[in-house]
């Protein structure tokens, strides 16, 4: 439903100095399927799903919605013609809604732009005001009127409202406790059931993302070092990074935490400013070769649906 | 247990006085750290346990906030209602403490050694020069690389993880008896916290200094902490050992908890449990137990009045405030009730 192939997203600092957000990413997301985006800050995620959905311009590369090519750089008609189709829920539901309109506003907003008349409009906004768990009596309340997790289902509903087919959700329970967590990614689960969803769920929340999402995708600077289904990837990583990016991960199990020895990864992610050829992980690999720092791994195929871009592999 | 604790907090409560009227923040709580030990206090935001700390530091706007009842004796000595001057004098020197946000916690106009230097210079009266090597043997000993050349830095300059570990460095001068540390790893990535997770321990055991670690995260208590108190609207509902909170859950609060998390053992498949509704309004905290209006077991008398503790018969430390807990309470099977003695306190 979704393919990029080798898409890029740059940021030009200065005259030399470009900063390599995301770097060559191929990915594919079919139709129905809940793919879970994982990396640290810095890794180029949130950017690789704004890019998609054109709310960045690409550097290059390619995306495709349902074999369509989308535009390098989204016009007014672009965005208005394919939000129909792709929507994005955001990760601070505090930033992420304007505090001077009401929710009315906010979530009717896509259907009034459609020329939706002003009573249908607040009929089917009560209506997703319900189906996401708020009242439909709050139409007329502010955004600072509600709490972070309410104010989460009111972005969500404002996505939804327009039906899309397609849904980028960046960190979308990153700034919730955990009970409103669980609460959240439920109704997303629930949605993505009974509308048919196909969901990008971009996190840095191990073990929720292995929870919701059918397959998982890590990314580190820019790159995306290991794809396959959600539990291979959890319990089997093959890429060093993704083994121990999931080793530091802790579990909420006392007598496993005491009994494993975690490695821990040592240093931080490297700059992604005028990055140069070779693994963007050589520097911190505990494998590294020789030849890690000087060519590129190139995507290789592992096990079914199991894809690692890595030199061990080769 | 064997002779006074290293902190004995009793019956602390604190309240703020807003345009809304009163929110009472932290209602009764008591507990104690023994030298040494990893305390964590859990619970989600708005439920005091921040506050709960901030007040023994004395570092809680006053007003609106204010201190009405409890004491907080560390090593015997009244920490609250202390004037300003005797305040600094053990603050950062007896208690260290680190923050969630290391980058609003230190002085942007300042290098990160001449902070870490003043905490020196102002509570040992060491000598500027000194002061600021052994700033830098700090930095280092929080694995800082290049900490000669990152001393001179301010903090705009490092990372998140790196402030954090200069913030350690900085609360940990004076090698206090006890560190505190609120929320020191929200902010950052699982690699990162992993990283800073185990410099906390080493230090801890290295010093063996008492820890009182504030988080929201279950995990990072599984990884970090020897005795837990679970909090929730103002209150600690239960305390006990480590495993006493993870395997022996009395409260259905701290289950509830526990089943909103994914597990990753064990199938993918297995619903997530959120617990509906949402923490009491604690301008009007509730008549009886904080948790009763979302509780699936809940009973009449949870409506009506606040339980006490009631002390685990089995497992010395282990109480939770819970009416399910009473000697002639119904049983209920997902709940570990082998707790049948009355206590008040913790």
């Amino acid at each position: 439903m979704i393919k990029t192939r080798a898409l890029k997203k740059h940021f030009q600092l200065a005259r030399h100095q470009t900063l390599h957000a995301v770097d060559g990413v191929s990915l594919e997301i079919s139709e129905n399927e809940i793919l879970g985006l994982v990396g640290e800050s810095g890794s180029g995620k949130s950017t690789f799903g704004k890019t998609l959905i054109g709310l960045h311009e690409r550097t290059g590369g390619e995306a495709f919605y349902r074999e369509e090519a989308l535009p390098k750089k989204f016009t007014a008609a672009d965005h208005l013609r394919y939000s129909k189709d792709i929507q994005m829920v955001f990760q601070d539901p505090y930033a992420s809604l304007n505090p001077r309109m009401t929710v009315l506003d906010i979530v009717g907003e896509g259907l009034a732009l459609r020329g939706m008349a002003r009573a249908d409009v607040q009929e089917q906004v009560a209506y997703w005001l319900s189906r996401v768990g708020l009242h439909p009596d709050h139409l007329s309340r502010y955004p600072h009127e509600f709490s972070g997790g309410q104010r989460q289902r009111i972005g969500i509903a404002r996505a939804m409202i327009i039906e899309p087919k397609f849904v980028v959700c960046d960190e979308p329970i990153s700034a919730l406790d955990v009970s409103v967590q669980a609460q959240v990614v439920n109704l997303l689960e629930d949605l993505q059931r009974s509308m048919g969803l196909t969901l990008l769920f971009i996190a840095h929340d191990l073990s929720m993302v292995r929870y919701i999402s059918d397959r998982m995708a890590v990314m580190y600077l820019g790159t995306l070092v290991e794809t396959g289904p959600s539990d291979s990837v959890f319990f089997s990583p093959q890429h060093p990074y993704t083994q121990l990016l999931i080793e530091s991960n802790p579990e909420p199990d006392p007598k496993l935490e005491r009994t494993r020895n975690a490695q821990i990864l040592t240093g931080e992610i490297t700059s992604p400013v005028n990055v140069g050829p070779g693994c963007r992980f050589s520097d911190r690999c505990p494998k590294a070769m020789p030849h890690c720092s000087s060519e590129t791994p190139e995507p290789i195929k592992i096990a079914e649906d199991h894809i690692v871009a890595c030199h061990l592999y080769s | 247990m064997n002779g006074p604790a290293l902190l004995e907090v009793e019956g602390l409560t604190v309240e703020f006085e807003t345009y809304g009227g009163t929110v009472k923040a932290v209602r009764g709580v008591d507990f104690t750290v023994e030298a040494g030990e990893v305390m964590a206090i859990v619970g989600e935001s708005g439920c005091g346990k921040s506050v709960t700390v901030q007040s023994l530091m004395g570092i809680i706007p006053m007003p609106p906030g204010k201190i009405t009842a409890g004491s907080a004796r560390l090593n015997g000595s009244e920490l609250l209602g202390l004037e300003p001057r005797a305040a600094n004098a053990f603050r950062g020197k007896e208690i260290g403490m680190i923050f969630q946000d290391p980058m609003t916690s230190l002085n942007p106009t300042m290098t990160i050694g001449d902070q870490i230097a003043e905490t020196l210079k102002v509570h040992r009266g060491i000598p500027d020069q000194q002061a600021f090597e052994s700033a830098i043997k700090l930095l280092e000993m929080t694995h800082i690389p290049e900490a000669k050349k990152r001393a001179k830095q301010y903090p705009f300059e490092f990372s998140g993880g790196m402030l954090q570990r200069a913030m350690i460095a900085q609360s940990l001068a004076c090698s206090p008896s006890l560190l505190i540390a609120d929320e020191p790893t929200t902010a950052l990535d699982v690699t990162i916290q992993a990283q800073i997770l185990d410099l906390l321990k080493t230090l801890q055991a290295r010093d063996s200094m008492a820890v009182i670690l504030i988080t929201h995260d279950l995990a990072v208590v599984a990884r970090t902490a020897q005795k837990v108190c679970v909090m929730y609207a103002g209150q600690i509902i239960e305390h006990g050992s480590v495993d006493d909170i993870f395997y022996q859950s009395a409260h259905p609060y701290t289950l509830g908890l526990k089943s909103a998390m994914p597990s990753n053992v064990g199938d993918r498949d297995k619903s997530l449990n959120p617990i509906p509704g949402s923490p009491p309004d604690l301008f009007s905290p509730p008549l009886g137990c904080g948790y009763a209006a979302r509780c699936p077991h809940a009973m009449r008398i949870c409506h009506e009045e606040n339980p006490p503790f009631f002390q685990d018969s089995l497992s010395d430390g282990h109480a939770a405030r819970c009416w399910l807990q009473a000697p002639n309470a119904p049983v209920v099977p997902e709940l570990y009730q082998s707790n049948k003695i009355a206590s008040d306190g913790a």
